[in-house]
């Protein structure tokens, strides 16, 4: 787990992709006493926003933040279907046992480099062994 | 696991390495237990599955959210032709004897659709023999990116068996309209990487190719699975 103060990263990970996009997920806990927000996010590997994923009657859109809150003494989730790292013009195919780096700035000031593996969604590596990307 | 923080405490005594050592070891094991977690409950762990939005920014208003099955008056498909990843021309009417579970998505679609069709693998799975007996079917809202080629490579990702169709824009929107699905290209001309807003549903036709029910956005595996399997006779 990547930490920087009251900031700590738990379970980052990437969705492979063999298409230019794909994205980022994590949670992203906050011990401290004020709330702080991710500003930016960035990678070697392509063009990094910070998204949010909308659903009204049954449309689903995405649109990029300028930050995404991390509430003090709790935690925020990037997660499928929800607020994400979107990685735009991906150079590579992306698969399981790679890794991304990605470096996180915070609005505090705190910058967090992870070095974060690469995930086929919903997948157990066993269950994945015969349908391997 | 090799997160490492942006201010190392690169002269750290070794007790501090031992310690770091340990921490490493428990990220491990709650990553382990996450995953085993997880396979046993493939839906649960599942924020679109199962429309949970705590911590996040998932925005869904539970009046317009039922996130399960809902069946529809059976409505026979038109049948339009599209350019398929099996290398012919074929209509959603062109799937006889098999149900077809039908999304509209894009492969440049980096967080829905892989969560869709995620979802579509493990729901698959959950169908075991019966599995063959349902199609799952991915139209794109994004033609001009999504060439068979390119869909065929996605697909293939997740599953060999799924199949993607693509069309000029008029014979997409055709469909779409067949469902009252709904797709915007957010394209203007200065990125190649445009977003497509498009219905999140997924559609169920019969093996008569009647459209007969919907799978709201964020109704779980199981709850899919359960669905087919009833309407297959084999539950």
């Amino acid at each position: 787990m990547a930490a920087a103060g009251p900031l700590t990263i738990v379970e980052p990970w990437v969705r492979a992709a063999d298409a230019e996009m794909t994205a980022g997920y994590m949670m992203i806990t906050n011990s401290g006493e004020t709330d702080d927000a991710l500003v930016t996010a960035s990678s070697p590997i392509a063009t990094v926003e910070i998204h949010e994923t909308i659903v009204e009657n049954e449309i689903a859109r995405m649109r990029p933040i300028d930050s995404l809150v991390i509430p003090a003494q709790g935690m925020t989730e990037l997660k499928p279907g929800g607020a994400h790292l979107m990685f735009i013009g991906l150079t590579e195919p992306l698969n399981p046992d790679d890794t991304v780096e990605i470096t996180l700035t915070f609005e505090s000031g705190a910058v967090l480099k992870l070095t974060v593996p690469v995930r086929d969604a919903g997948m157990m590596p066993a269950m994945d062994m015969d349908h391997g990307g | 696991m090799s997160q490492e923080p942006a201010d190392p405490q690169n002269r750290a005594p070794l007790t501090l390495l031992i310690a770091a050592a340990l921490v490493a070891l428990l990220a491990i094991a709650v990553f382990v237990v996450v995953i085993l977690t997880r396979s046993s409950t493939p839906a649960a762990n599942d924020p679109a599955a199962s429309g949970h939005s705590e911590g996040g920014v998932a925005i869904v208003d539970p009046a317009q959210q039922s996130t399960g099955v809902s069946d529809v008056e059976p409505k026979v498909i038109s049948a339009i032709p599209l350019q398929s990843t099996t290398g012919e021309d074929i209509s959603l009417t062109d799937f006889a004897g098999q149900y077809v579970v039908l999304y509209f998505g894009y492969t440049y679609c980096p967080d829905f659709c892989p969560t869709t069709l995620t979802d579509f693998r493990l729901t698959q799975r959950q169908l075991g023999a019966d599995a063959e007996r349902v199609a799952f079917v991915m139209v794109t809202v994004d033609p001009q990116r999504d060439t068979t080629e390119v869909l065929q490579a996605y697909m293939a990702r997740f599953d060999p068996t799924f199949i993607g169709l693509t069309g000029d824009v008029d014979s997409l929107q055709q469909v779409a309209d067949e469902f009252g699905a709904f797709f915007q290209s957010n394209d203007t001309g200065d990125s190649p990487y445009y977003m497509v807003d498009h219905t999140a549903t997924k559609f169920l036709l019969d093996p008569q190719g009647r459209w007969v029910a919907q799978y709201a956005y964020g109704t779980p595996v199981d709850v899919m699975a359960a669905d087919l399997k009833a309407r297959l006779g084999t539950e």
